[in-house]
């Protein structure tokens, strides 16, 4: 069966047909070539296809492409570029938490949820929200890090936004 | 990749009903997805038609207190149910529960309803259901049915449910007492696992203290027996008898996971402790 | 003028980092071309079995499936150290899983509806499951014809067994040795099969094209052995076969050699003209690349009362799976480093190598030496236990020291773990202990330290060579032509940090990019934490090259003596007048003279890097002078909490300290140590693949099989020794596998201080620990 679907996609409205059994996340690799998200296990195990739907992280691998019909994605794409980054992703590059980076577009899809969600997390909270995103490499130490550091720089550019006004 | 099948976005529980039974038993209704395209994934699972419920009406929605306790449509994600305040102050062991269920991108799609509706005897909010004494809505050929969540689950991934039938909404009765419930879930990992075995407490005001257990029968269990002991005596010696009786009450398997022999020690420790702790948060909350 | 900056020692941003947290990065599995095709793979659902039909013609048939081959196409046996494996099961399947066909489709649905229309007939032979069993005289054969395989010479098959290697050290006079000893301490110990697990499964794409070439895009730690291997089985030219490799998402070994690429090789001579993209599932990934070999050993050590060892005897047997072609080499490893941070004047090992029907064993982060320090450090405190010494003080008796000799005979120098135990002790904040501590009534968790060291050495070819060419852009940027992998260790950032160091540009702006065996320089493979030290040893060279050039041409445009000209940050200038000064563009290409004539031309640095001087290890005796390129040395500290009503472990604190000989990037350096010790509490706790008895894998995935998540992070405090190399950059040697080694050991030395209960069977998890401790 085939579907005519309309998603927003990193701001932009995409229509496509697809077909009953293609997921999300084969929907934004193979059709529309975001290959930020990565199928780490097409299991939900593993948190490599993490991307935002209504601002909230899901596994791609986990989800109908045709049940993001009307929906809101946004992927890692939709973060920030090279030259430009979000300040989420500027942490994960300062405080190195990375190495292959293969599970890092979701390790950063789920920090930047959480932190919209909660501009305060503690370690813990921090913890709680990345521990769906499996890593080999880094032992997860400085990507906490990085998350609590990100969520430390926007609460300064937010309080020096009201002193300024 | 998955193989093909297709899906199909029920618009009423009429027509969710209808397709499933056209389909047969190539049919297989979708809430969340996390464990439905997980066995499709695998090949476990090879449907012909996925019937979506999720735009059925109220299948979504929290109502509370109108009377009838909280009422929590079946597809509700656990998410939004352990973030809803009535649920986090009034039935907290059950937001505990669904707090332990997989990751938080599982917890954003996997719904209530599913996490029963597979009858995993390891489902996390199972024993909390048990102990707020839930009732389990259906909706089906013959339309609603109510079922004391004692006697939805039938065995390892059987339930109650008749051909084209479905978990429609969860009804948890009010509790008039004050209550602190805690559940400890023993894993192998200490995030985003099974439990190997799981017990649920809840403390009650009037004195009664309810139990319920995870992963060690052919399904979720309460265990009315270990609670008699607890009645009028909430003492060490009760607590370690009662722990005792739940564990003699625990019929586990040996598995990938766990053996028999280890779930059912463990039975007994994690029963004591979530005794003391319910207990101990009742006394808290009472000062 | 701008003071030198010195990239050595620094910890600059990585150079892969903005790509990465961008989701620009590309991984194999990303790439996709035209007319591609998709392959799946048949497998075997026996562990042992003779194949008697595979009949593919309806597969063939099914409209959108391109090719389909079996093992009779495409009978060539391959393998690095010992050539014993199809990419397709021949005459019969040795392991469950083991590929029986594979087929290149129009779609990944259509390939895999076609897998499902080909008929194997199978007669199922008694599987070979239990690494003892097999090496019984009445074993069935896993490989009848193990005789007639080829192999290269430091491998020792012993025809007619399921014995692929055995290793050898005889050092010595262990009888006397142990005539000698007061006290004598025998155990036995378990490592189950484990999985690397990297979140990016393996992947690759093939094509042969209408010339006649093969191109293979892969991830891959090895494109230039996996371009060997082929050339050698398929007996073609190297310039025939290509093999590119982006970005690694993960490697820790298995991406190592040749593996699941090889099945497509068929599939695309078949499909000719068409590219066929493999994606292993996480089941394939689990089962059907390479493992972690199981090991089951005895060691026994004789020791004086006054804490000095005499004697060793350790036996080894590796559960090597259905193919060793790599696994041997595991084996002979451990072998020689079978002495581990001690200094034992009498030695006898005996690692031997065994096929079992089980999956492929292969190298895994640490070589062997994950599996035989597990044994070795436990040991070890077993030891200061019945001398009622404390741990680290027994260890320091006993460490390898200026002068002492390792299993090999070989004399050692400039031995850095003294430091280490002794840092890695300050650390954790160690307190002498004499055995288990004292446990009130009624407690219900208990906290307790323990130690671990060890040592590791590249196992590698003795011609295991790096090359590095540094090109000049025309505005003074620099392109680092050279084939080290990035699987995020770093190298990327460190190679370019070297090459800024030493040409006088900036880092940022040096260019490296993915490896290609056609355009690349040389290297053997991305494994044996080799390349900081080897291929960084290249690239100084290229570097230095270049500079030479480049200081000629300035030398000549300025009109000074080339002595008086130096490159920094980008700029030459002469420097007994720096106000002379032009930007390294300038001179680039050559120089252009004052009557616009030019001179030099484009600057183009090489280097290359072979470790020189090592022998051989006797055959019979496994001494040699210096059998390896070099030693790294470490030692971790753990602080554990033990629940002792459920057995579960949590590690709250790890101290690790290398001998990293010189710290080049402290930041990648300490990540590395980080995602080491973290891999190895995972494997310390939960890792295990799990079998029936038919040789099925229980667990190949997630849900099953658990690595570490965010939740078990413990404090981790790094630290560096720096004894240098002599022959490394500026003294840097490698720690990337030595990191994940001591953590299992050190935890389970913890367990026994805590309650006096030791485990001698990975893992450690909640079950395995609550028994023991009932046991007790």
């Amino acid at each position: 069966m085939i579907h005519n679907i309309r998603v927003k996609v990193n701001g932009e409205w995409v229509e496509a047909c697809v077909p009953s059994h293609r997921r999300l996340l084969d929907f934004l690799r193979e059709d529309l070539d975001l290959i930020g998200a990565k199928e780490g296990c097409g299991g939900g195990e593993c948190g490599a296809c993490t991307v935002l739907v209504n601002g909230e992280p899901i596994n791609a691998c986990l989800m109908l492409a045709v049940e993001a019909d009307g929906a809101d994605v946004l992927t890692v794409e939709g973060l920030g570029y090279a030259d430009h980054l979000d300040p989420v992703q500027e942490a994960f590059v300062e405080n190195s938490a990375l190495q292959c980076g293969y599970c890092i577009p979701g390790m950063i899809m789920s920090a930047k949820a959480l932190l919209v969600r909660n501009p305060s997390p503690t370690r813990e909270e921090v913890v709680e929200a990345i521990s769906g995103n499996l890593c080999r490499c880094t032992g997860y130490a400085r990507i906490v890090d990085a998350i609590m550091q990100a969520a430390q720089v926007a609460r300064a550019a937010e309080s020096s936004k009201v002193g300024g006004e | 990749m998955l193989l093909p099948f297709d899906y199909v976005r029920a618009r009423s529980r009429e027509e969710a009903v209808d397709l499933a039974l056209r389909a047969g038993a190539g049919g297989r209704f979708l809430a969340g997805g996390t464990d439905l395209l997980v066995r499709i994934h695998d090949r476990q699972l090879r449907p012909k038609m996925v019937i979506d419920l999720k735009g059925i009406e109220g299948m979504q929605a929290i109502n509370c207190c109108d009377g009838e306790g909280l009422v929590v449509g079946a597809a509700t994600p656990l998410n939004r149910l352990i973030r809803d305040e009535v649920v986090r102050s009034k039935y907290g062991l059950l937001a505990e529960a669904a707090h332990t269920v997989g990751s938080m991108q599982i917890r954003n799609r996997a719904s209530l309803g599913g996490n029963i509706s597979n009858a995993s005897p390891a489902a996390d909010t199972a024993p909390a259901l048990l102990l707020y004494e839930a009732e389990i809505l259906t909706w089906g050929p013959c339309g609603v049915r109510k079922i004391p969540v004692g006697e939805f689950f039938k065995g390892p991934g059987a339930t109650a449910l008749g051909e084209g039938e479905f978990v429609f909404k969860v009804r948890l009765p009010i509790l008039k007492e004050r209550s602190f419930g805690a559940y400890l879930k023993l894993g192998r990992t200490s995030a985003v696992d099974l439990a190997i075995v799981s017990v649920a407490a809840l403390a009650l005001e009037g004195g009664e203290v309810r139990l319920a257990l995870g992963a060690v029968a052919p399904t979720p269990i309460r265990v009315k027996e270990a609670e008699a002991i607890l009645r009028n005596r909430k003492d060490k010696e009760a607590i370690r008898e009662a722990a005792v009786a739940t564990r003699r009450l625990a019929a586990p398997i040996s598995d990938i996971r766990a053996s028999r022999e280890y779930r059912l020690e463990m039975t007994e420790v994690l029963t004591a402790r979530a005794i003391e702790q319910a207990l101990a948060g009742l006394a808290a909350r009472a000062r | 003028m701008a003071a030198k900056t010195s990239y050595i020692g620094a910890g600059v941003v990585r150079n892969d980092a903005r790509e990465k947290v961008t989701g620009t990065a590309r991984y194999a599995g990303d790439l996709k071309f035209d007319r591609m095709l998709y392959a799946k793979l048949l497998r075997s659902k026996y562990a042992h079995a003779r194949l008697v039909r595979v009949d593919a013609s309806k597969a063939e048939k099914l409209p959108g499936v391109k090719a389909v081959v079996t093992g009779k196409d495409f009978p060539y046996r391959m393998g690095l150290y010992l050539v014993d494996r199809t990419p397709y099961a021949v005459d019969k399947v040795r392991y469950y899983g083991e590929p029986v066909a594979g087929v290149a489709a129009i779609s990944p649905e259509i390939a895999e509806e076609a897998l499902s229309l080909i008929q194997v007939e199978y007669e199922e032979l008694p599987p070979v499951l239990d690494v003892l069993e097999a090496i019984k005289p009445e074993s069935p054969l896993v490989h009848p014809n193990l005789h007639e395989y080829e192999h290269v010479p430091a491998i020792f098959p012993v025809p007619h067994t399921n014995i692929s290697n055995h290793f050898k050290i005889r050092k010595g006079d262990v009888a006397k040795g142990f005539a000698e000893a007061d006290v004598i301490v025998e155990d036995t110990y378990y490592v189950p099969q484990i999985q690397h697990s990297p979140l990016e499964p393996h992947a690759a794409i093939a094509l042969y094209d209408r010339e006649g070439k093969l191109t293979i895009w892969a991830s891959s730690q090895s494109p230039f052995a996996m371009r060997k291997i082929l050339s050698q089985s398929l007996k073609w030219p190297m310039h025939r076969i290509r093999v590119i490799g982006p970005y690694v998402g993960g490697g820790f070994g298995g991406k190592a050699g040749l593996n699941v690429e090889a099945t497509l090789v068929p599939l695309a001579m078949k499909a000719r003209g068409y590219p066929v993209k493999l994606v292993c599932t996480r089941e394939e990934e689990f089962r059907d690349t390479f493992v972690r070999q199981g090991m089951w050993c005895r060691l026994k050590t004789g020791v004086k009362r006054n804490g000095r060892i005499t004697a060793q005897e350790f036996e080894m047997y590796w559960d090597g799976g259905a193919y060793t072609e790599y696994g041997v080499n595991v084996t002979r490893a451990a072998g020689y480093s079978s002495a581990g941070v001690y200094d034992i004047p009498n030695m006898k090992t005996d690692s031997y190598c065994v096929y079992t029907n089980k999956p492929v064993g292969g190298p895994l982060r640490g070589f062997g030496h994950g599996e035989n320090h597990w044994a070795i450090e436990q040991h070890m405190d077993q030891i200061a236990h019945r001398l009622g010494m404390d741990p680290v003080e027994f260890r320091m008796i006993n460490l390898q020291r200026e002068g002492s000799t390792n299993a090999t005979g070989q004399v050692l120098h400039n031995v850095g773990i003294g430091k280490c135990l002794e840092e890695a002790a300050r650390l954790i904040g160690w307190t002498k202990v004499a055995g288990p501590a004292k446990i009130e009534p009624g407690t219900k968790k208990v906290r307790a330290k323990g130690i671990a060291c060890m040592t590791k050495a590249p196992a590698m070819p003795n011609d295991a060579a790096s090359t590095a060419i540094v090109k000049l852009n025309d505005d003074g940027t620099v392109v680092l032509n050279i084939s080290a992998q990035e699987l995020g260790q770093g190298a990327f950032t460190v190679l370019a940090q070297i090459c800024a160091e030493e040409l006088g540009v900036r880092y940022e702006d040096i260019r490296i990019y993915p490896v290609d065996t056609d355009h690349g320089a040389y290297e053997w493979q991305t494994v044996a934490s080799r390349i900081t030290y080897s291929c960084g040893r290249a690239v100084m060279e290229a570097a230095r090259d270049a500079k030479r050039q480049l200081t000629d041409h300035a030398s000549r445009y300025f009109g000074v003596p080339a002595e008086d000209v130096d490159v920094v940050d980008g700029e030459v200038f002469v420097k007994s007048n720096p106000s002379r000064r032009v930007p390294v563009g300038t001179l680039a290409l050559g120089a252009t003279l004052p009557d616009f004539s030019g001179y030099g031309g484009p600057v183009v640095g090489r280097g290359k890097f072979i470790p020189e001087g090592i022998v051989a290890m006797d055959a019979e005796t496994g001494q040699s002078p210096k059998p390896v390129a070099n030693w790294t040395y470490g030692a971790q500290g753990v602080e554990i909490e033990l629940d002792l009503e459920t057995g579960r472990i949590d590690v709250k604190k790890v101290a690790a300290v290398y001998d990293a000989g010189r710290v080049i990037n402290p930041v990648t350096a300490t990540s590395q140590v980080e995602g080491g010790v973290v891999q190895g509490l995972s494997i310390g706790l939960f890792e295990e693949m799990k079998f029936d008895e038919r040789g099925r894998l229980l667990n190949p995935s997630y849900v099953d099989y658990k690595i570490a998540t965010a939740a078990e992070i413990p404090e981790m405090l790094v630290g560096f020794v720096e004894v240098p190399q002599e022959d490394g950059p500026y003294g840097a040697r490698g720690i990337g596998e030595h990191v994940m080694v001591p953590t299992p050991p050190a935890i389970a030395n913890a367990l026994f201080h805590a309650v006096g209960v030791r485990v001698k069977r990975l893992p450690m998890t909640s079950e395995n620990v609550y028994w023991a401790l009932r046991q007790e």
